[in-house]
């Protein structure tokens, strides 16, 4: 017996599947407020993010990438999390990809310690515009304020990584003990190890001098 | 407090430091986040991408499991006939037809 069909046999399950086109605007809305509220979360923090990372690498471009690849993969990766989870998320993101920075020069300059004729990776990456003069010389005040900076910044690039990163999230981003164990993937009581230890060689180091 | 005194001067230090960033440094970085943003949106296309065929296969589906059970054929081969109805329903061009009918038209009609 050939077979038959009827469509009308199949109106329950076909019912369930019609397609509704106007629900396609209302789907873009949650979109469009998912990539506002990103972007202000980004705004927010990316100028002190690319001065943490820069502290951390002691160099622009390095830390301008670093910056841009946390970025990405907060999107790519965590975009769709609670905007809560966000600045922890980031900044782990962040410190893992300086660590893999620190991590690819350790290896550079062991290759470049054998090789000594290759061109240092450090000098493809210098800022051209470092040796263009300011064009009015800074306050006696401004000048100040920079040199102490320095000093602060050369102190906390020779901190141990994990108390530096300790330090600056809590004291430069202000996230409290709970937000820097979050993002430092760390239970709370290393967190303040850590914090401690950085406080007081950095209190030898720069405060005095303060 | 001494440290107290360090964590107040630091932070007074770097919020300048950072107020202070130069124009080509702000301009990479909103070049950055605009990218991030670029991903978001990305991703939310990729996902009807793939949701949007997946409800016209479901409808197919549907459609060819209703055809081979009333087929009330034991053969393990369908019949040509089967095969050509499987040939329809699976044109995703014929599938719009039934999405957008009233299904229950057919329903009524088929009572009649």
């Amino acid at each position: 017996m050939p077979a038959s069909v009827s469509l009308a046999a199949f109106a329950g399950p076909l019912a369930t599947l019609r397609w509704d086109h106007g629900a396609e605007a209302s789907v873009e809305e949650p979109i469009l407020e998912q990539a506002r509220a990103l972007d202000r979360f980004l705004a927010s923090i990316e100028k002190r993010a690319f001065r943490m990372a820069r502290i951390a690498l002691r160099h622009d471009e390095d830390a301008l990438d670093s910056v841009q690849d946390a970025m990405l993969q907060l999107a790519r990766r965590y975009g769709r999390r609670p905007t809560e989870e966000w600045r922890p998320l980031f900044y782990r993101i962040l410190q893992n990809r300086i660590r893999d920075c620190q991590r690819r020069r350790r290896v550079q300059a062991r290759i470049m310690a054998w090789l000594p004729g290759l061109k240092s990776q450090d000098d493809a990456g210098a800022d051209e515009y470092a040796a263009v003069p300011d064009r009015a010389p800074l306050p006696a005040e401004q000048l100040a304020t920079d040199q102490a900076m320095q000093a602060l910044e050369r102190s906390l690039a020779e901190l141990p990584g994990r108390q530096q990163e300790a330090f600056m999230l809590r004291v430069f981003e202000g996230m409290d003990v709970a937000q820097t164990a979050a993002a430092m993937g760390c239970s709370e009581g290393s967190v303040k190890t850590h914090y401690s230890r950085a406080v007081h060689t950095l209190r030898e180091q720069v405060g005095g001098a303060w | 407090m001494v440290s107290d005194d360090l964590e107040e001067r630091a932070r007074a230090l770097f919020e300048d430091s950072v107020e202070r960033l130069d124009a080509r440094t702000r301009s990479k970085l909103t070049q950055a986040r605009n990218r991030a943003l670029d991903e978001v949106k990305k991703g939310a296309a990729r996902r009807r991408w793939i949701w949007a065929p997946a409800g016209g296969f479901a409808l197919a589906a549907v459609v060819a499991v209703g055809i081979v059970l009333s087929s009330g054929r034991t053969s393990q081969q369908p019949a040509p006939a089967a095969l050509e109805d499987l040939e329809i329903v699976s044109n995703s061009e014929n599938l719009d037809l039934l999405q957008d009918q009233d299904v229950e038209f057919y329903a009524w009609l088929d009572e009649q």
